[in-house]
């Protein structure tokens, strides 16, 4: 599954800005699918949602053996957003090979897809780069169309941090 | 000013995060009871054709429950589990419900083996010899009267376009096509749909699906017409004869179904074994998954084909033709086609 996220955040400094705080919204795109080999006519289960989030993210700078290290605590629920769904026993052949829509694009909100994304990580200078190493949580669910759907995913992730400037240029 | 931005900002976000709540599933226990009342439910909520089967044979799927609930004990073996389980499935008679276990598959195939094969793959071997061609998993051939056969025994392969063309243009001379579906027990409904679409030169109502849209035995969406589109490629033009029998089933009864929406088509043999209903599968909780039938597929008049479709010319094996080894119903066929 590939998940894209975009954020804007207004932030705030404390203790001497080591710590950050940054509250916002993200807005979060999740494209893929899941595979049940247990199923039969509907083996592989589409994964198609965007998302509204509020979303805060806290950030400490610290030092440890000299080196300088970021540790980040993000968080964002989504509030509202729309999500692909088969109506309750309808079949992909009905909605890719006849045709048939029956209530697909389904609108969400924080009550019908209570869902919950979490990261914990640390950045840590590697040669040029920055990397950050941490812990992902991600609680997706859903109940539309008479349906329920749990997607829990804990995972560890490893990235490559860049940080970009916006400069305006007044004429 | 900041900090009471901040506050509020903090407040809004703490509200967003206490107004979700779990979206809580129903869970059973894995033991024998456990297992059997997940089952019921699953079924209860999700089979298809609950009111069709209480006006056919009088099935009570609470009478179902009252009947089996009492059989189950924390004693019983895994075996013990099983059997009474796929017992209580087989009160629902049909080919697309089974219950699968490590050690076997519960299943009711009485819609075929209650009744004569009509089919003989020996009797077979005498009209297409060995050197026939294969293609798109089927095998084909040109009879020795000039009339085409083309075995298809199953709609779980998908069929190349480059397959059928070349199948259809050497039978092409052919007088008449035989098809011949004898035990195909199905596959995908877009197979089906494929072979089909090259007997037709225009769209075509063949019949209707719906699906469930909640929980209750009659939640269903309205009746979506089903429309055949004649494909791209070569399409024959010339009659053909279907040869059933009772274990055409599922993807092939639905060929079935199509084929006879369409001109220059008899249908030979037997009734077919039916299974109308598009399946899905669930799992219970001790990790056995069970299949049943989900959206129901109706005929072009509405009619419900779940127990077979009838054949235009009902025609048996005879024995005494097998004895010559004469194949009765590609014999009628042959005689359909060329007069």
């Amino acid at each position: 599954m590939y998940s894209f996220g975009y954020g804007v955040h207004y932030a705030f400094g404390l203790l001497q800005q080591r710590l950050q705080l940054q509250v916002g919204a993200r807005a979060e795109a999740n494209v893929g699918f899941i595979y049940n080999t247990h199923n039969s006519n509907n083996p592989a289960q589409a994964r198609l949602f965007l998302h509204f989030a509020p979303s805060a993210v806290a950030s400490y700078k610290v030092r440890v053996a000299n080196v300088p290290l970021l540790l980040r605590y993000e968080v964002s629920v989504p509030l509202v957003g729309v999500m692909f769904s088969p109506n309750y026993g309808q079949s992909y052949y009905e909605i890719f090979s006849q045709g048939n829509y029956d209530h697909n694009i389904v609108p969400t909100t924080i009550a019908s897809a209570p869902s919950f994304r979490q990261m914990l990580t640390v950045d840590f200078p590697v040669l040029h780069s920055t990397v950050r190493l941490g812990y992902l949580g991600d609680i997706q669910q859903s109940a539309v169309n008479n349906l329920k759907t749990h997607v829990y995913t804990h995972g560890v992730v490893i990235g490559l941090v860049k940080r970009f400037t916006l400069i305006k240029i007044a004429p | 000013m900041k900090t009471n931005r901040l506050r509020t900002l903090i407040m809004f976000l703490t509200l967003c995060f206490t107004l979700g709540a779990c979206v809580d599933v129903e869970q059973y226990d894995n033991s024998p009871r456990g297992n059997f009342e997940k089952l019921w439910q699953i079924i209860d909520e999700n089979y298809c054709f609950f009111d069709y089967k209480q006006q056919t044979y009088g099935l009570d799927w609470n009478a179902v429950y009252n009947k089996y609930a009492p059989q189950f004990g924390d004693n019983m073996t895994e075996e013990q589990t099983f059997e009474v389980l796929s017992n209580m499935l087989a009160e629902l008679k049909d080919g697309h419900v089974n219950l699968f276990a490590p050690f076997d598959v519960g299943r009711n195939w009485s819609w075929k083996e209650d009744y004569p094969s009509n089919f003989s793959e020996d009797l077979i071997k005498k009209y297409i010899g060995t050197s026939y061609k294969i293609a798109a998993g089927m095998k084909y051939c040109i009879l020795n009267d000039n009339v085409g056969y083309l075995r298809c025994s199953t709609f779980t392969t998908d069929f190349g376009a480059g397959n059928l063309d070349r199948i259809l243009l050497y039978l092409a001379p052919c007088n008449g096509l035989i098809i011949d579906l004898r035990d195909n027990g199905g596959g995908m409904v877009s197979s089906a749909e494929t072979l089909a679409a090259r007997f037709t030169n225009k769209e075509v109502k063949v019949g209707y699906i719906q699906h469930k849209t909640g929980r209750g035995h009659n939640d269903f969406s309205p009746l979506r017409e089903q429309i055949l589109k004649p494909s791209n490629g070569l399409r024959w033009q010339k009659k053909v004869v279907v040869l059933t029998n009772r274990g055409v089933f599922s993807a092939a009864n639905e060929f079935v179904k199509y084929m006879l929406c369409l001109p220059n088509v008899a249908v030979v043999g037997d009734q077919t074994g039916g299974g109308a209903g598009l399946p899905f599968t669930s799992e219970l909780p001790n990790g056995w998954t069970v299949r049943f039938s989900a959206c129901p597929i109706y005929d072009r008049d509405g009619k419900n084909t779940e127990f077979g479709i009838a054949p235009t010319h009902p025609v048996s094996l005879n024995i005494l033709d097998a004895a010559s080894g004469k194949d009765t119903l590609i014999e009628y066929a042959r005689m359909l086609l060329v007069n």
